[in-house]
């Protein structure tokens, strides 16, 4: 029974930036004029389970601010929640967390 | 429209308490489907209402499914809004993976939707043949792509409609049109169905 851990040999992802720059990802809902408060309100609490209040702030600062950050992960992560979004016809698009 | 006591209207679209007596009788509530514990929901519209909501669901799965030209671009833009809006190669790339996922999930959900509210789906026989009463209730997921799908026709018809700004809906020559009146009249239904799922 071998003590010690045999060096594993890594596959380098050659020089693939994604990785290496894997900063969080946050996902934006911007203001729009045409959904309901009430129905941008009820898709935050449905698609991130947040509360009445949570959501409503939220929907606020899109409606206040021109937009708003509603959730962050890896791109894979926000990815998702951007699709989903957009199935709910939300203005949603992603960008790194600067 | 004041005093009196009861209800002034009836709301387009209800959350059905299911201690109420008219729940027990559907049956979609005794078959053991999927989620048959969840909330479960009532469309009040009559037939002619009903076809029109079919109609203009047809006519959002047309566009979503047509060969996209510069009529129909602009109203398809909002409907698939950029995801990476300053990375055009990830951008391309999102749109490449995820904009055919995206129509179809969209078509599912007018087709559930188109066959709840046709007059010839199959529950109304065995429904008791009770012609003026809703042949089902919807469970919650059903509720919920009824209103994607409302969302996405009154997005498009607001698009067609230039609304562009918070202010825009306040414009005099907007208000005035018919169109203007059908996208208030289903933010109306809209209005009603989310609070129905938020739960009140």
């Amino acid at each position: 029974m071998p003590t010690t851990l045999e060096p594993v040999q890594v596959e380098e992802p050659a020089a693939d930036e994604e990785l290496a720059n894997d900063r969080p990802w946050v996902v934006i809902v911007w203001n729009d004029p045409i959904n309901l408060m009430s129905y941008v309100t009820f898709v935050l609490k449905s698609l991130f389970g947040y509360s009445d209040e949570k959501a409503t702030a939220l929907m606020l600062d899109v409606h206040h601010k021109g937009k708003a950050v509603v959730a962050s992960g890896n791109r894979e992560e926000a990815e998702m929640h951007v699709y989903r979004l957009h199935e709910h016809s939300l203005w949603a698009s992603m960008e790194h967390d600067e | 429209m004041s005093g009196g006591g009861g209800r002034k209207f009836i709301a387009p679209v209800e959350r059905i308490d299911l201690d109420d007596g008219a729940a027990a009788d559907d049956p979609t509530l005794a078959d053991g489907g999927a989620g048959e514990n969840g909330p479960r929901f009532r469309l009040n519209f009559d037939p002619d209402e009903r076809a029109f909501l079919v109609r203009l669901l047809a006519e959002l799965k047309e566009l979503l499914t047509s060969e996209e030209t510069e009529a129909t671009a602009p109203l398809l833009h909002r409907l698939f809004p950029p995801a990476f809006q300053d990375d055009p190669d990830k951008e391309a790339e999102y749109q490449r993976l995820m904009r055919e996922e995206l129509v179809a999930s969209r078509v599912a959900a007018i087709d559930s939707v188109s066959a709840l509210l046709s007059p010839d789906d199959g529950d109304s026989a065995t429904n008791g043949g009770a012609a003026s009463a809703p042949s089902a209730t919807l469970s919650e997921g059903d509720t919920m792509a009824f209103m994607q799908s409302l969302n996405a026709i009154r997005l498009v018809l607001g698009t067609m409609l230039e609304i562009t700004d918070d202010d825009s809906s306040d414009a005099a020559e907007v208000d005035d049109s018919y169109e203007f009146g059908l996208y208030d009249h289903l933010g109306w239904i809209l209005e009603f169905t989310v609070r129905a799922l938020s739960g009140a």
